[in-house]
């Protein structure tokens, strides 16, 4: 699952510096927040281990 | 008969809390009317389609993580929008309205007469609608 970390304190849904899931996230428009610079998405553990496998 | 002045509404607009840079707020709550007169009967009525309308003025800012960079990226998207009468907690005298899947459909950046303030007027409509009290 795609996580996002909360980049300003303007965001009512997290704190700075904390990560949410989409299900945290739900009836947020998530795109339009982080090209407004709110949220960055955070690469998964699952994403980072699956191309740690394709690259073996 | 309590007389309530709005002193400080909550506003927040895709999860983000904007309501420091707004004046005004209002939102409409409707379900529309549906005709159902019949022969013999006098005009009768029946509840149709919700229809949803959230209307905010925004003193524009155009830094970062303001009004203007929250705004843009809405426009012809949904999103969600929460209301409140005051910023303080939740409670059966200070209700959160919340709409998902409201619509917005533009945005003026740029508007004010020379002298004035320059604003944004932002007008939601369509998305349900659910008021929580607790």
């Amino acid at each position: 699952m795609t996580t996002y970390k909360v980049l300003s304190n303007r965001f009512a849904l997290g704190e700075i510096g904390k990560t949410l899931d989409s299900d945290a996230l739900d009836g947020c428009n998530i795109e339009a927040a982080i090209e407004a610079g709110h949220l960055a998405e955070v690469s998964s553990k699952i994403k980072k281990e699956i191309m740690e496998e394709t690259e073996k | 008969m309590a007389a309530i002045v709005l002193k400080n509404a909550y506003i927040t607009i895709n999860g983000v809390t904007l309501s420091d840079r707004a004046n005004s707020v209002s939102l409409t709550y409707e379900i529309e009317s549906v005709e159902a007169t019949v022969f013999g009967g006098n005009r009768s009525f029946v509840g149709g389609l919700q229809n949803i309308a959230v209307e905010v003025e925004f003193l524009q800012d155009f830094a970062a993580l303001e009004t203007e960079a929250t705004i843009f990226p809405l426009v012809g998207t949904q999103t969600s929008v929460i209301i409140a009468p005051d910023g303080g907690a939740v409670s059966a005298t200070n209700p959160f309205y919340t709409v998902t899947g409201t619509y917005l459909a533009s945005h003026t950046p740029v508007a004010a007469a020379v002298g004035e303030l320059a604003m944004t007027s932002l007008s939601f409509t369509g998305g349900t609608l659910v008021k929580t009290t607790s």
